[in-house]
């Protein structure tokens, strides 16, 4: 970039957002000597990584993300030296738990024998392919799929390219064309195995089970190479570690500094205004905030082409939002399943109520109509079993998300301001089935965020949506957010995207502000000095 | 930053004959880890097919190497590229120079023992670069010691004679 004879700017790369994805990103810019600074709407930086005292003084809510996958592989923990600024991490060994109505109850482990033995009681068969898929598809997991999260998304032809020329990649690229239904259908025969494999996949995936072309992510569940972890102290001390390494590295985050126009000069990113009319400048722009916001609201329509302005409409957002509940317990969920499986008190992420895949099926079906769910099914879980810090000695705390649609058929979004606390009372009562210990004397307190606060809290999250954008095969990889942008560069020079609406989606996994790291430090001629 | 696999083994062939094979680039180029078939391009020069086995999944691709260096007879050098798919060929038509995912160089240093037994130092230098580095870099770290031992089975084949256990492990 010419700097030509024109002032100084106010910094070498201005990040807007400092959720997850913008701190690595100016993380790994300032390392290499760039000047850089971050600008974040709300005082607290970590868009997502929230944890909040929501009930009752002592008890910290994990209000968005409560797990993190790929921490062990995830490049920024480890170049970042983020476990020497407290981010540090618990895996539970028993991973995910399915309790039944019906008394009996289902776990995934670490242990792949653990499981097996408990897959059995099911179904011997489904123990052994599970065991078989795992196997077989386990190290191409850990070696290709987990790495390619960390990578710019490849040509769309070099997947088939590179599996086309066997059996077994052929059939790889087969389920991967199928739906998860259909391959969970195809593999195991017992319903309650299906269902709980098919939970791992709308969270944190963003995944749908009849979303046809994401067939392979159910062997990337079973290999359970993303190792679901818990950050100790709660979800914003990644958060709080990247701003804190972020200061070492001679990096600035400014809070309360709403950007409410990306300033453009000559066809280039020159800088950004913030709400009350300070101007920063720079030498490039990067936006780790959602894709219409970016170029709808910051960017304005007046200033890019009529057809690209149709296409960034059309990226298609979130398919569901999602309602969460947070309690504060005197004691822990006590499942009546665990008289049949004693890990169910003990399981990280557990499914409360999709029981079958024909639950799902209902489910979205109500979400895709806009009805208030009746076919509950919560995803739970109780951090306070693995780190006590998060809740006074004794105390417990529980987080239940539900799946729902953000604008209600009755009354659209707002609606859900008039519904939310009998519909956290319904979610309750749903619980307490499964956990009858639960009672009023054992919830301290709880409170609920809908779709519609998720929106009004975290405005990068339109719609309520987490994931930033459908995850839909014309929306990954090569293709996401659309195929011009996909490798973080915009058509306004000098300015790149470097949120979750880029490759590879969604979730705590600490890829795409990396990713985006690579093609600043390229353009702006600095050493991408994390490879050595 | 790129993967070396380096070490040395005694085997059981007199130094020249060491060498005289060496030289054959056929014979080179089917030392290669995860070689499946060779074609002789011309006298330095071979494109290899690879193949390797993720799990059940094999990945094949493309190198070409060439012999750069001859110091006879204690050292000879080769140098290449490789690509995840289709045919080196095709692919290097289309994309052109400094398109290709990893280079490869391979330095073998000879040293008489005996006159009857040959010490081989290996060197094996895998560097991936472009898009798919982390791709390549996960698959070769992962798979080190198994393309270590493809290698001395390569090499004792290529060789017809007995390589003995490497003797001072280094990767890096």
């Amino acid at each position: 970039m010419s700097r030509g004879a024109g002032p100084v700017p106010d910094c070498d790369v201005l990040v807007i957002g400092a959720g997850h994805n913008g701190l690595i990103l100016a993380n790994y810019l300032a390392r290499a000597g760039l000047r850089v600074l971050v600008l974040e709407s709300r005082l607290e930086a970590g868009g997502g990584l929230s944890t909040e005292e929501l009930t009752l003084p002592g008890f910290w809510h994990n209000t968005h993300s409560y797990f993190h996958d790929t921490i062990n592989v995830m490049p920024a923990y480890r170049d970042l030296h983020l476990e020497a600024f407290n981010a540090r991490y618990y895996q539970p060994p028993v991973q995910a738990g399915l309790p039944l109505a019906d008394g009996r109850g289902v776990t995934l482990h670490v242990d792949l024998d653990r499981t097996c033995r408990g897959l059995a009681r099911f179904s011997p068969r489904d123990a052994r392919t599970y065991r078989e898929i795992r196997e077989a598809y386990g190290e191409f997991m850990e070696t290709v799929i987990i790495p390619a999260l960390y990578s710019p998304a490849a040509a769309p032809s070099r997947q088939p390219a590179v599996l086309e020329k066997s059996p077994e990649g052929l059939e790889f690229l087969r389920l991967g064309r199928m739906s998860p239904r259909d391959v969970v259908d195809e593999l195991f025969e017992d319903e309650h195995i299906k269902a709980l494999l098919l939970h791992q996949l709308p969270i944190p995936r963003g995944v749908v089970h009849d979303y046809h072309g994401l067939g392979a992510v159910i062997p990337l569940v079973i290999s359970q190479v993303e190792h679901s972890q818990l950050c100790l102290g709660g979800s914003h001390v990644l958060a709080h570690a990247l701003w804190r390494a972020l200061l070492r590295a001679g990096g600035q985050v400014l809070g309360i500094q709403h950007v409410e126009r990306i300033l453009v000069r000559d066809g280039a990113a020159v800088g950004v205004q913030v709400r009350g009319g300070r101007a920063f400048t720079a030498r490039a722009v990067a936006s780790a905030v959602d894709l219409q916001q970016t170029f709808l609201g910051l960017i304005g329509e007046e200033q890019l082409e009529e057809a690209f302005v149709r296409r960034i409409r059309g990226f298609k957002l979130d398919e569901f939002s999602i309602f969460g509940i947070h309690l504060a317990l005197r004691e822990p969920p006590r499942f009546r399943a665990a008289a049949f499986e004693s890990a169910l008190d003990q399981a990280f992420k557990l499914d409360v109520g999709l029981e079958t895949p024909e639950d799902y099926e209902r489910l979205w079906g109500e979400i895709r109509a806009g009805a208030l769910p009746t076919r509950l099914g919560l995803y739970v879980s109780v951090p306070t079993l693995f780190d006590p810090s998060q809740a006074p000695r004794g105390h417990h705390t529980l987080l239940a998300w539900q799946p729902a649609p953000y604008a209600l058929r009755e009354g659209g979004a707002e609606a859900w301001d008039r519904v939310k606390e009998e519909f956290l009372g319904q979610c309750l009562d749903q619980l307490r089935v499964y956990a009858p210990n639960l009672t009023d004397q054992v919830i301290l307190k709880a409170a609920a965020l809908s779709p519609l606060d998720i929106e009004r809290k975290l405005p990068n999250m339109a719609r309520g949506g987490v994931f930033m954008g459908r995850l839909t095969q014309d929306q990954l990889e090569a293709f996401r957010p659309l195929p011009e942008l996909a490798h973080c560069r915009t058509p306004i020079r000098n300015l790149y995207l470097c949120g979750a609406c880029l490759h590879p989606g969604g979730g705590i996994i600490g890829a795409a502000g990396f990713i985006a790291a690579h093609a600043i430090a390229d353009d702006l001629g600095v050493r991408r000095w994390w490879e050595g | 930053m790129p993967i070396t696999i380096q070490n040395r083994v005694v085997v059981g062939r007199p130094i020249e004959e060491v060498w005289k094979f060496f030289n054959r680039v056929a014979e080179l180029g089917a030392c290669v880890p995860s070689c499946q078939s060779v074609e002789v391009l011309d006298e330095d020069t071979v494109d290899v097919t690879l193949r390797l086995s993720v799990g059940l999944i094999p990945l094949e691709g493309r190198a070409r190497v060439a012999i750069v260096e001859r110091v006879p007879p204690t050292r000879l050098r080769a140098s290449g590229v490789s690509y995840l798919g289709d045919s080196l060929r095709q692919v290097t038509a289309a994309l052109g120079p400094g398109e290709t995912e990893s280079t490869l160089t391979m330095t073998l240093d000879l040293e008489d023992r005996n006159g009857t037994e040959t010490q081989v130092g290996y060197a094996i230098e895998i560097e991936a670069l472009g898009q798919l580095k982390r791709i390549y870099e996960a698959v070769i770290r992962g798979k080190r010691a198994k393309l270590e031992e493809e290698f001395l089975r390569n090499l004792g084949r290529v060789l017809q004679a007995e390589v003995g256990q490497p003797q001072g492990a280094e990767c890096w």
